[in-house]
């Protein structure tokens, strides 16, 4: 096919520089992912007026490069701090942090690359043979599609609160009055914002993720006398073939959620590596290892969400519709160079798909070299004495949120929200399930009402759309099988 | 008792938001299910599975003998420096700049929290606030720089 | 593929640097805007500030302050030095924020200083929707149509909301997060008709996916000469979104009268225009005083609608 003739006419030099540009995007994402606050959106943005002045092939190539770094990044600290540097790693944090805490801190790392690079490939592979089928399926897409989704979603919630479905239902259901700060979705009136500018676009998700994991953390461990036990090795472990073979069924699941969840607008990555991790769960032959440091508990989120990196561009290309904040910074891009995506992107401008796609393919490439490179000094900074390592960190993270808006308020969100996190670890609530309901919070409301507006209050409409229908009566069996689970393993 | 207490913080936070959503305006183009429709909703479910918690916590507390909550045993004055020490740094930065709130916020708790000499934590702080300053304003020149003007 | 090289050479020829450029007091103009790198204002002031630096003897800098719905940018530029040297490029966005917010910092902290551009809107359905006339739908009673606009708090929203008052349709108005979610609900038939910025909407009109069935402006546009505007129609609906600079309080008048030059000068250049015209934006030069009367006449008008949909 064409994209084929177009990799082998390409020269030497051509080559070199799209390597170049890869090396400098996916170091630049992946610096900007690992920091907290800093979203794959963000760096994206910092990048872009650099890019205004070059060549529309190689700005895009720095773009997507630097996409895939970030979203890759922000598994690095999860894994090692206990704080996602983006969204889409909040589940990586469950058994990543716990791996670190059992002393395998480099293995962690190196099955989160190794995921990265498969889940990159996948994506990468779909993004460039399936475009045109599946933007049409991404078409299908209603608000009462999008309502099943967010049903499903948090359909989650039951098997993450190992211990007390009550607990975990608590979490969520305060995840969910969170995601209602803000202005309303259907009348545009606000609700509990106080009259701040600040409130009025709602809490970004990240400032919870940092209050509860990084916040809360800081504080307990400032609290604790004891050592965590010091990292073994400063090398990265990837995964041996063995080890590929055991992970290869919870990648496969990660990226066939991965596929589905990018290609839906507005789905995002966390959702695909929520959803992947509980169904890596169900289908794995060790589930009791799933919170307790489960390599596949890694694995499943890593590939989704890096799958969904690829996945997520495809309504970009082919209706010029951004599914995420990335997305619409990659859109900025080839506006600004007077490209616009969109049906006819690919008959008008076929080369600049094409370099977007190499510049992919070879940010895939990179993350491997870069991330052997970069993960060894990560390894080494963490490896400080706790205590001078908590202040540094707490320092990264308050500049880092203040980064986000210039905003003061969120800054006393991420001081409360840390000691509510306290709180909540000292009772034993589970964190994760109140992240889900703030994640699809927004998703669930907006939708519900959009399609209550359009049927004229009549419920029958969410039964009457397939998609939504399928993903209702998923969430039900899911919500079933984790219910008697939980029972059973209660008694 | 863990129930009893996680009850009652989750039953007074619903309470906040049940008594919050009074107060969101009405307006004329409201729908079906109104601005207010689902904050109550949630609001009263999270107030139930509380009340739940905290009864069940009840049945279970004769069982549970010896409780206490780990962590007031242990050493709270570090927490309590950070989150006053963080206060500080947000009520200040914005009148003396991010890279003077920095070096102070690092001094006060390499000081306090890590238990550095004065010297070292002040030669730390003075290498950390530059290489921040470095990172944030520089690097990835985010608005941080801003605050110089204001 | 064309690297590099190429675009230093044009680059090189293109800088006409024997033409007479009018003088500034600084040498670097900052123009602050809300939006983000990559979003509509960001890449419409790129494209501008191009353009201004032909005309002027200045370097632009595009300054992107996001956070409180636009409040952020508004305060950095009222905070800064009113010597000319600091800009904040305007579109309703601000003045809605203000208006919904209490926030100390607002519209009143700004002076606007020159008006450049009108942004068209349009309303506007699916090639594979059998309505071909606006009229058709509004005027049609047997059927309870929906109609879709961006965002809830918006003025596409409240121009519906006016046009189906004055029509009397019983319509389900729809609300989105963003103009994207609107557009894939119009191409997959779940609304009948959709209202948004030509220039969002100019890639699906161009591969003749949408059919735009009127245009809200009160006169029709060049680009689009079939489609009727809504006055004639009958309804007395308009929706125009400016874009222009606002200066911080105490802005020299000199430095108003440079401007006022600059963007003349600028709107006198067909060739430029006619690129601007091409995204169906509309040349709107107005100096301050009438950049004055004209936002105050939307923030009351604003207000006005507001009160009566209760969004207060």
């Amino acid at each position: 096919m064409e994209f084929i003739n177009f990799l082998f006419e390409l020269g030497f030099i051509e080559i070199m520089i799209i390597l170049g540009s890869a090396i400098i995007g996916v170091s630049w994402g992946i610096m900007g992912g690992a920091t907290p606050g800093i979203s794959p959106s963000i760096s994206m943005a910092l990048m872009l007026p650099i890019t205004y002045g070059m060549d529309p092939a190689i700005s895009v190539i720095l773009l997507a490069s630097t996409y895939l770094g970030a979203e890759y990044g922000g598994s690095i600290p999860a894994i090692l701090i206990n704080t996602p540097g983006t969204n889409a790693a909040a589940a990586t944090v469950i058994d990543g942090y716990k791996m670190n805490e059992l002393g395998f801190g480099s293995k962690a790392l190196g099955i989160s690359l190794y995921s990265a690079i498969v889940g990159g490939i996948v994506g990468v592979f779909v993004l460039i043979f399936f475009t045109e089928p599946l933007s049409r399926l991404a078409l299908n897409f209603t608000p009462m599609s999008y309502f099943g989704l967010g049903i499903l979603g948090v359909s989650v919630i039951v098997s993450l609160s190992s211990g007390s479905i009550f607990k975990g239902i608590c979490s969520g259901l305060m995840g969910l009055l969170l995601a209602t700060i803000g202005s309303d979705p259907v009348t545009g009136v606000q609700r509990f914002t106080f009259n701040s500018p600040d409130l009025l676009e709602g809490i970004k998700p990240i400032i919870v993720m940092v209050g509860l994991f990084a916040m809360s953390e800081i504080l307990i461990q400032s609290m604790q006398n004891t050592q965590i036990k010091p990292i073994s090795f400063s090398k990265v472990v990837l995964p041996n073939f063995k080890e590929k073979m055991q992970l290869a069924k919870s990648q496969l699941i990660g990226s066939i959620v991965g596929i589905v969840e990018g290609i839906i607008p507005g789905a995002g990555g966390s959702i695909a590596s929520f959803l992947s991790y509980n169904e890596a769960k169900r289908w794995s032959s060790s589930p009791e290892k799933f919170g307790n440091g489960s390599p596949e508990g890694i694995a499943a989120p890593e590939t989704s969400n890096n799958t969904v990196a690829s996945t997520a561009i495809i309504p970009v290309l082919s209706f010029g519709i951004p599914g995420s904040n990335s997305a619409a910074i990659l859109l900025g891009g080839l506006l600004i160079h007077g490209i616009s995506p969109g049906p006819l992107l690919f008959a008008e401008n076929s080369d600049i798909v094409f370099n977007l796609y190499t510049g992919m393919l070879a940010a895939v490439f990179m993350l491997y070299f870069i991330g052997k490179l970069i993960l060894p000094l990560c390894l080494w900074f963490v490896r400080k004495p706790r205590n001078i390592l908590i202040v540094f960190i707490y320092i990264t993270v308050f500049t880092g949120i203040y980064t986000i808006n210039n905003s003061l308020i969120d800054l006393w969100l991420v001081l409360f929200i840390g000691i509510f996190g306290v709180i909540m670890r000292v009772l034993k609530f589970p964190v994760l399930p109140l992240i889900l309901g703030l994640v699809l919070g927004y998703m669930i409301e907006s939708n519900y009402r959009r399609s209550i507006v359009l049927s004229g209050g009549d419920i029958s409409i969410f039964f009457d759309d397939t998609i939504c229908l399928i993903f209702l009566l998923l969430a039900a069996v899911f919500i079933l099988i984790s219910t008697y689970h939980e029972l059973k393993r209660s008694r | 008792m863990r129930d009893i207490l996680g009850g009652i913080v989750f039953l007074t936070l619903a309470s906040l938001f049940f008594l919050g959503s009074n107060l969101i305006p009405d307006s004329f183009l409201s729908d079906e299910v109104g601005a207010t429709g689902l904050p109550k909703i949630y609001s009263l479910l999270l107030m139930f599975c509380s009340l739940v918690l905290i009864i069940k916590g009840g049945v279970v507390i004769s069982k549970e003998s010896n409780f206490h909550l780990p962590m007031l045993s242990q050493n709270l004055v570090n927490p309590v420096c950070i989150l006053l020490a963080g206060g500080f740094f947000i009520l200040m930065v914005e009148r003396l700049g991010y890279v003077i709130s920095s070096f102070i916020l690092l001094t006060i708790l390499l000081k306090l929290v890590a238990q550095m000499k004065l010297s070292k934590a002040v030669l730390y702080s003075a290498i950390g606030s530059a290489v921040y300053s470095l990172i944030f304003i520089l690097i990835f020149g985010t608005n941080l720089s801003l605050l110089w003007n204001s | 593929m064309k690297f590099l090289i190429q675009l230093s050479i044009i680059t090189f020829f293109t800088n006409p640097v024997w033409s007479q450029k009018i003088e500034y007091p600084h040498d670097v103009i900052t123009i602050v805007t809300h939006s983000s790198p990559g979003g509509g204002s960001d890449v419409f002031l790129r494209e501008l500030i191009t353009k201004l630096d032909d005309i002027m003897d200045a370097n632009f800098v595009i300054e992107n302050v996001r956070g409180g719905s636009g409040i952020r940018a508004v305060a950095r530029v009222a905070n800064g030095n009113p010597d000319g040297s600091i800009f904040y490029a305007t579109t309703p966005t601000y003045i809605l924020t203000s208006l919904l917010t209490n926030s100390s910092t607002n519209y009143s902290n700004l002076d606007p200083m020159v008006n450049i551009f009108y942004d068209q809107e349009i309303i506007y359905t699916s090639i594979n929707n059998p309505i071909n006339e606006l009229k058709d739908i509004l005027e049609d009673t047997n059927r309870r149509y929906s109609w879709g606009a961006a965002n809830p708090a918006s003025l596409e929203r409240i121009a519906l909301e006016q046009l189906k008052s004055i029509s009397g349709s019983n319509a389900a108005i729809i609300t989105h997060d963003g103009g994207g979610e609107l557009l894939l609900n119009i191409l997959n038939g779940t609304l009948d008709i959709g209202i948004g910025e030509y220039q969002e909407l100019e890639p699906q009109l161009h591969a003749n996916q949408i059919k735009p069935l009127a245009i809200l402006s009160s006169t029709r546009d060049l680009n689009l000469p079939n489609v009727p505007t809504l006055n004639e129609l009958g309804y007395n609906v308009e929706l125009q979104k400016f874009r222009g600079l606002a200066a911080p309080l105490n802005t020299p008048p000199s430095i108003y009268a440079i401007w006022d030059r600059a963007i003349q000068q600028l709107l006198a250049n067909e060739e430029f225009v006619s690129e601007f015209e091409e995204q169906l934006l509309v040349p709107a030069y107005m100096n301050s005083v009438d950049a004055n009367t004209m936002v105050d006449e939307f923030i009351s008008n604003t207000q006005q609608t507001f009160t009566q949909l209760g969004m207060f």
